[in-house]
């Protein structure tokens, strides 16, 4: 259990990540009261404290391993990092909303072309190994190849005793008719199919039970088995659907069965919400029937489908075809027109894949749809890329705000530059109202982000001793504003902040590794986050104002290679 | 160096703190100044790992703590031992004495 615990105070501590007031309160009195030793002793009180910071150590990294110890460190870092991001977002809504708006044209087109994509072309029919369905189609042209041919109603009463060879046949013909339900009279999308439909597609039904040969027959009680959607739109989902009826053109058909959800017919783009037996035409057309003669030679108003066998292709089915081809021509040949018995008997019948179902659409448009997908394809890579330049270029423009974070650990350098929160900040903002050049110029203080964890390094070595040349400086400077009095309400500026920033001039001098300077130093980006966002701008200030603060400053009796600090430009 | 000050060991800062707390609450900076006076100053903590170790050990149950006031009315966490932290002292303490002892014998003997 105790692991238990210890989670839950981890998240709990995570989660109050601004909470870390208790270990600060903890650490402030500590080095009080270390001060009070030290003036005990006799120091002075600017002594007694620098003396009490370095018995202590890096306070900012005490409170940090503090808090790591009951929290998540990575979490909260992820989190702060996230923060970050946003803020920097927030900071140029320019760049953000056309980084945003690209990638949504990019990632819009391409959701959309894809749907369209997948829907016409890449999804299956729902239904098991549907790359063994096949419609007879007429003849070698595309034209005639993209969808299936339609053929009469006596051809498929030629062809059904040969369902044999197959594995199971199937015809249907969509439909639209009037159904009624309480009176109310509404154009659906339906489809007449033969007995065998279901059993030749391995089509299941989520409720009830599918069409069946004996459905399909003179005579047989009008039944009728409607699609997922019309039962949910029509019938609310009700769960006694089965045995209601339904109005088509007049006469009551009984629903016996509701389709799966996903299942929307053959023919793509013609939903098939009334799935009606073939023999009921007849009670839907009346006297024009397709069924019966003189029309069931004539119209070819029929899609006829096989479901190959295992062991049979397109192209053994079609020769199966091609041998049948002279008896069901013969069968089926309408009265009336015996000009048509030459081409009838010379066209090949052949099979085309219906694994995705039929539609004219598609065999149109696949070409352009492809193209189309490889288009916005390429639309939303160059989005991409158009939204890293920009961050590149702005992280251009950011780099002369990389600045020296003493203290801090090596990933926080190099994750986020640091420079207007760290030493600059709490200086700056300490000079802001005070004619004065510092000595340490924010930005200028060193480009630097040295390697603490590394002292080895030489040029870690060098840029150290650079820093320590502005932070020696920039101390003494400190001292002088301090002597004269910058207090928070002098300056607007926290003076804890400042105060936190403070490198001691003498621990600096008297110890010689930089692991140790390091140690003894104050001033992380956590530590000063407050004096953040006012500061930018004035480094910015800064850089732009140059050779204007230069010469006054030089009026101002300042020498060459002092810089001028940005805030000071409206004092001088 | 020509003094003898040690750095700490690795691991042997806890052992430290629950012993100085064994003889009673105390608040951090109490802590690190009592282990000052008593080893004369030869043992130089770096004051400020004193607080992860504390809140690690107030983790794993070997001390608690509760906010009061100093004598100078200040708000201040005082630490105490608890009974898991008792145990682990004298745990702690004879399994330090063993090894200690035995690094002394290698360094007579050897």
């Amino acid at each position: 259990m105790t692991w238990l615990r210890r989670c839950g105070r981890r998240l709990r501590g995570a989660f109050s990540r601004f909470d870390d007031r208790a270990v600060r309160q903890e650490v402030d009195l500590h080095l009080d009261l270390l001060t009070e030793e030290f003036r005990d002793q006799g120091f002075s009180e600017v002594e007694a404290r620098s003396r009490a910071e370095r018995t202590f150590g890096n306070r900012t990294r005490a409170v940090e391993l503090t808090r790591a110890v009951t929290t998540l460190p990575w979490l909260e870092s992820l989190l702060n990092d996230v923060i970050y991001g946003a803020r920097q977002l927030r900071r140029s809504p320019a760049v953000t909303i056309l980084a945003v708006a690209s990638l949504a044209v990019g990632i819009g087109a391409n959701t959309a072309v894809f749907s369209i994509v997948d829907a016409l072309v890449l999804r299956s029919l729902p239904v098991p190994a549907p790359d063994r369905l096949a419609a007879l189609s007429l003849g070698d042209q595309d034209a005639t190849r993209v969808d299936g041919s339609r053929w009469s109603y006596a051809f498929w009463k030629a062809f059904v005793p040969h369902h044999t060879q197959f594995d199971g046949v199937m015809a249907w013909s969509p439909v639209r008719v009037s159904a009624s339900r309480d009176s109310t009279v509404q154009p659906v999308d339906g489809v007449f199919v033969n007995g065998g439909f279901f059993a030749a597609l391995r089509l299941p039904v989520g409720l009830g039970r599918p069409l069946e040969q004996t459905d399909d027959r003179d005579g047989a009680p009008s039944v009728v088995v409607i699609s997922h959607g019309y039962w949910q739109r029509q019938f609310g989902g009700a769960a006694d659907v089965i045995g209601r009826t339904i109005l088509v053109h007049e006469t009551p058909f009984a629903v016996v069965g509701v389709t799966r959800p996903g299942f929307i017919g053959l023919d793509i783009g013609q939903a098939a919400d009334i799935i009606l037996p073939l023999s009921t035409e007849a009670l839907v057309r009346g006297a024009q029937s397709f069924l019966r003669p003189p029309f069931d030679g004539m119209n070819m108003w029929l899609r006829i489908g096989v479901r190959l066998r295992s062991d049979q292709s397109l192209e053994s089915g079609s020769a199966i075809l091609r041998g049948l081809q002279p008896q069901l021509r013969e069968a089926s040949l309408p009265a009336g027109f015996p000009q048509l018995r030459e081409t009838h008997l010379r066209e090949p019948i052949g099979l085309i894949s219906a694994a995705n179902g039929l539609s004219r659409v598609r065999q149109l448009y696949r070409r352009p749809l492809n193209a189309l997908m490889l288009v916005v394809g390429v639309v939303l890579l160059l989005a991409c890329v158009n939204v890293a330049n920009l961050l590149l270029a702005q992280a251009t423009a950011r780099e002369q705000e990389l600045g020296v974070a003493v203290g801090a650990r090596r990933v926080a350098t190099s994750s986020r530059p640091p420079a207007p929160r760290g030493i600059s900040a709490a200086h700056l903002r300490c000079t802001s109202s005070r004619p004065t050049c510092g000595a340490l110029g924010g930005a200028g203080a060193g480009r630097a982000v040295f390697d603490a964890e590394r002292p080895s390094d030489a040029g870690a070595l060098t840029r150290l001793a650079r820093a320590r040349r502005h932070v020696h400086a920039w101390s003494d400077h400190h001292a002088r504003l301090r002597d004269g009095g910058c207090t928070e309400s002098q300056h607007g500026c926290s003076w804890k902040c400042a105060e936190q920033c403070r490198v001691p001039h003498d621990s600096l001098a008297a110890n010689s590794g930089p692991g140790r300077a390091l140690g003894n130093t104050d001033c992380t980006v956590a530590d000063s986050s407050h004096c953040g966002e006012p500061i930018r701008r004035d480094v910015r200030a800064f850089d732009g104002g140059t050779p204007r603060i230069r010469s006054r400053c030089r009026a101002a009796g300042y020498g060459a290679g002092e810089r001028p600090s940005g805030t000071a430009t409206g004092a001088l | 160096m020509g003094e003898t000050r040690g750095e700490l060991l690795q691991g042997t800062l806890p052992l430290l703190i629950l012993r100085t707390l064994s003889t009673g609450p105390n608040h951090g900076f109490g802590i690190a100044k009592r282990i000052g006076q008593i080893s004369k100053a030869v043992l130089k903590i770096e004051q400020g790992s004193l607080y992860p170790a504390l809140h690690r050990m107030e983790l794993d149950g070997l001390i608690e703590a509760d906010w009061d006031t100093t004598e100078n009315n200040r708000r201040a966490k005082y630490y105490r031992l608890t009974r898991k932290g008792q145990r682990a002292l004298a745990h702690e303490k004879s399994r330090w004495e063993a090894v200690a002892g035995a690094i002394a014998t290698v360094l007579r003997e050897a």
